[in-house]
């Protein structure tokens, strides 16, 4: 077993949106900067376009994280860059309305939305962010954007990160082009260029010893793989946490840190896969997976924040594409021999905090019970979205529900309004996580203080997505760039 | 079923896999490949997470009836497979579907599936 000392002025744990960030921006400002990440760097030359061989390098449990109850897949990186190099790219800033609803509500208003603003464009000038053109809309982007319009609902095609896509559709497990601009291709070597930055992979942090209102060290193991093969302990002035939503709180929770609501208010902002089959070839899984959306039916207020739904264009590759249905045996290849007549969207319905992140040994237990009124919203999306791609021309509908027969005409969505809906019994997935370690002023009812600060400790920031009080938007990257950012007096 | 230098099933949960898999999976002809190529991975995985799968495979073995999952002819077990898919018991489901994603996405990441659904795979090396 390797025993390993190290020392320096910063330390960030986690490399993805939040800490990628935050190391690459403090190496360039001058300081010395460790960036501790649990996962491995998988380079473009790595990238194999192979579920089984991208999935267990690239993400959290090999994809195979859930919440308790197996409601939820939650979908994290775990890999040098995080979430930012296996998400769709999307590049959406916190709106307007919910930067009133945390004002309001929350009382979190030390930045403004000029700030905020500001933030976004810097972020998203670092990420190469710029507008899908028409012309790299694949058939299934059009044919949601086409169904939309039929049935009168807004859409758009999104901003993203992606620099010379060659649209080859495998985003979600990593670019095999270096085209999406992650912060392991951006942030990262900006700061590893000034020679301030110091990466280290394979380092999983378990916990932060502290004393007197100050974390005295950063204390994890060093692993190969998922083995174990020695530890590390890094002293650092400096302290910033960026872990992400499930794992930021569960370290704070091992040290004893964090206060009565580290690991509640969990946001998972849930989103419902369904598919449908044209009689027209669509070659969903080519292209960019994730370009259109349908806003229409979304709102955002000042009192609410994020609420009612947006229905985005989707595409997997085949394993995942069966995994996030609810088929099985020799039923579904059928389906799956029409494979290139398919084409897919996600129900993206936010939800309000309502779950919690506890510990069991190193692993997170995710509690997520769905509530009444955001099932109810679930259940409008998932109609709306059969109705778009019936009036798209689908012959076929799936809906990722068990036991709910195929749709062919809208009357078959009747059967929905009173369909039981409970964990397990629907495909439900999580990519933006979120609200664990929430800011606001008072102690006893948030984590971090409005400066990203954890409250009674002077020298550690949490900067993810764990600090939103509620869901930021419909897409997280941007939003835990804009508060890095905004932590950091970037802006 | 081939034997693995090192497996992390022991032979009972191996053969309730088999037995699941054949349910599952689109072609039960490749059941036991499939199986076997899971018990591989889960060599591999975090300790703690490859765990869950011989505690679903238990549950379903000795929870399903009176003979062991396993020994079920394949109508049965069909029937005890669709019967814990909509089950009202929690764990049930969750077992169910544990099972059934390993089963669909070993199968359609697999080549051999590509061709006859029209995917014609990774882009890089060609």
């Amino acid at each position: 077993m390797t025993n390993l000392d190290l020392t320096s002025e910063i330390c960030v744990i986690g490399s993805g949106a939040g800490g990628g960030l935050a190391a690459g921006y403090l190496a360039e400002a001058g300081h010395e900067v460790l960036l501790l990440e649990e996962g491995v760097q998988v380079k473009a030359s790595q990238m194999t376009q192979r579920e089984e061989q991208m999935l267990p390098l690239l993400y959290r449990d090999g994809g195979k994280q859930f919440s308790a109850d197996g409601g939820v897949a939650v979908l994290q990186g775990r890999a040098l860059g995080g979430s930012t190099v296996v998400n769709m790219a999307d590049v959406v800033p916190v709106p307007g309305g919910v930067l009133a609803h945390w004002a309001q509500v929350y009382g979190v208003d030390r930045f403004t939305p000029q700030q905020w603003a500001k933030a976004a464009g810097i972020a998203a000038q670092a990420i190469g962010a710029n507008r899908i053109q028409s012309h790299e809309l694949n058939r299934n982007a059009q044919l949601l954007l086409e169904g939309g319009r039929a049935l009168g609902i807004a859409g758009d095609v999104f901003e993203h990160n992606r620099v010379g896509c060659v649209g080859s559709g495998y985003c979600l497990i990593g670019c095999a082009y270096d085209a999406k601009k992650s912060t392991a291709l951006t942030w990262i070597p900006r700061g590893v260029a000034t020679g301030n930055l110091r990466v280290k992979t394979g380092a999983r942090v378990s916990r932060l010893p502290h004393k007197n209102g100050r974390v005295r060290a950063v204390e994890g193991q060093l692993l190969e793989g998922h083995k174990v093969v020695g530890r590390f302990r890094v002293k650092a002035d400096r302290i910033i946490l960026a872990a992400g939503a499930i794992h930021s709180p569960l370290i704070l929770q091992a040290s004893l840190l964090g206060g009565p609501v580290v690991g509640k208010n969990l946001s998972l902002q849930p989103q419902a896969p369904v598919s449908a089959r044209f009689p027209e070839t669509v070659r969903m899984f080519r292209g960019i997976p994730q370009a259109a959306y349908l806003h229409g039916r979304e709102t955002c207020t000042p009192e609410q924040g994020l609420g009612g739904f947006r229905i985005e264009s989707v595409s997997a590759t085949p394993g995942m594409a069966a995994v996030n249905g609810v088929g099985w045996g020799p039923e579904l290849l059928e389906v799956f021999r029409d494979y290139t007549h398919m084409g897919a969207a996600l129900c993206l319905v936010p939800d309000a905090p309502m779950g919690q992140v506890r510990r069991k040994g190193f692993r997170p237990v995710i509690d997520y019970p769905f509530s009444p009124s955001w099932l109810e919203r679930l259940r409008e999306a998932m109609d709306t979205c059969a109705r778009v791609f019936l009036a798209s021309g689908a012959e076929q509908v799936y809906l990722p529900v068990v036991g709910f027969p195929v749709v062919e005409s809208t009357t078959d969505l009747e059967a929905l309004k009173n369909w039981p809906l409970a964990p397990a019994s629907l495909s439900l997935i999580s990519s933006h996580p979120q609200g664990t370690c929430r800011m606001g002023v008072d102690p006893q009812t948030s984590v971090v203080d409005l400066g990203f600060g954890l409250h009674g400790v002077d020298n550690l920031q949490i900067l993810d997505a764990s600090v939103f009080p509620s869901t930021a938007s419909s897409h997280t990257m941007l939003p835990v760039m804009q508060a890095a950012l905004l932590g950091l007096g970037a802006v | 079923m081939e034997e693995l230098d090192s497996p992390f099933l022991g032979a009972q949960p191996r053969a309730t896999l088999l037995a699941a898999f054949e349910v599952l999976l689109p072609d039960a002809r490749v059941a036991e490949s499939l199986a076997l190529e899971v018990d591989r991975v889960l060599s591999g995985q975090d300790p703690e997470l490859a765990e869950q799968l011989p505690t679903a495979l238990l549950l379903l073995e000795h929870t399903a009836g009176f003979v062991g999952f396993h020994r079920m002819d394949i109508g049965r077990r069909q029937e005890v497979l669709k019967a814990w898919e909509s089950s009202p018991l929690g764990v049930r489901r969750q077992v169910f579907q544990a099972l059934r994603r390993t089963a669909v996405m070993s199968f359609f990441a697999s080549p051999e599936s590509w061709s006859a659904m029209g995917y014609d795979g990774p882009l890089v090396g060609r």
